[in-house]
């Protein structure tokens, strides 16, 4: 069963090598709407990639009217919504692409 | 004959010249340039700033060329996209696409561009 993901770890980690946040990317209309390129989101437990976009709205609310045209990339993929997003993962926020 | 895939992303401008080899057997070259236009959602622009998450841009991109292959037998692609500022009247995007008839290469061309559009990280943005 999936962990509740977790904003904040309050207690130690019990492996401190062990990441707890995943990287943020950001491009195009997110980073001019954030003004930077990345954020490291804390995060101690993988989740779905559905799961973040609740954390994403409660630490970027200037996403919000971006949000149903933002999709999600991983390892240069696309992630559909039920895969899983695992501690030290590189998430790039990928708005609607304009290139060509 | 697996079709060969040349992908770059490059800051400099693109340039006229044609393919450097053609395959044997190629009896179309089909080449396709996007260029910047002067006028952007109804203003005057005198460039375009282009932006790309390079290494996943890159990875679609050869993602659909080899989806598009599988239906069109296409012998050779190569695309050459900037990034950074592009002047009005250069092009942002060069796609070549050489094939033994133009059928498969219009069609490879066609639907290549309107993928790019659609799932390829690159973004412009007017200059401020």
């Amino acid at each position: 069963m999936m962990a509740t993901p977790k904003l904040e770890s309050t207690t130690p980690a019990d492996n401190s090598t062990r990441p707890a946040t995943v990287r943020l990317l950001f491009f195009g209309p997110v980073r001019a709407q954030l003004g930077v390129d990345h954020d490291d989101l804390k995060c101690a437990d993988e989740m779905k990639a559905s799961t973040l976009w609740p954390l994403l709205a409660e630490h970027y609310p200037a996403l919000a009217p971006l949000r149903p045209t933002i999709r999600l990339a991983r390892s240069g993929e696309f992630l559909r919504d039920d895969e899983t997003i695992h501690p030290g993962d590189e998430i790039a926020l990928i708005p609607p692409v304009s290139g060509g | 004959m697996q079709m060969t895939i040349d992908i770059v992303l490059q800051q400099e401008p693109l340039g006229s010249a044609g393919p450097e080899t053609i395959p044997s057997g190629a009896g179309a070259v089909v080449r396709f340039e996007g260029r910047v236009r002067a006028e952007e959602n109804g203003a005057i622009i005198p460039a375009l700033d282009y932006e790309a998450y390079e290494p996943m841009a890159r990875r679609q991109m050869e993602k659909i060329a080899r989806e598009l292959g599988e239906r069109h037998a296409c012998l050779s692609v190569r695309v050459r996209h900037r990034v950074g500022r592009v002047p009005v009247g250069e092009a942002a995007i060069l796609l070549e696409v050489c094939a033994r008839h133009r059928g498969e290469a219009f069609a490879f061309v066609t639907e290549f561009m309107n993928r790019l559009k659609q799932d390829v990280p690159i973004w412009k943005a007017v200059p401020k």
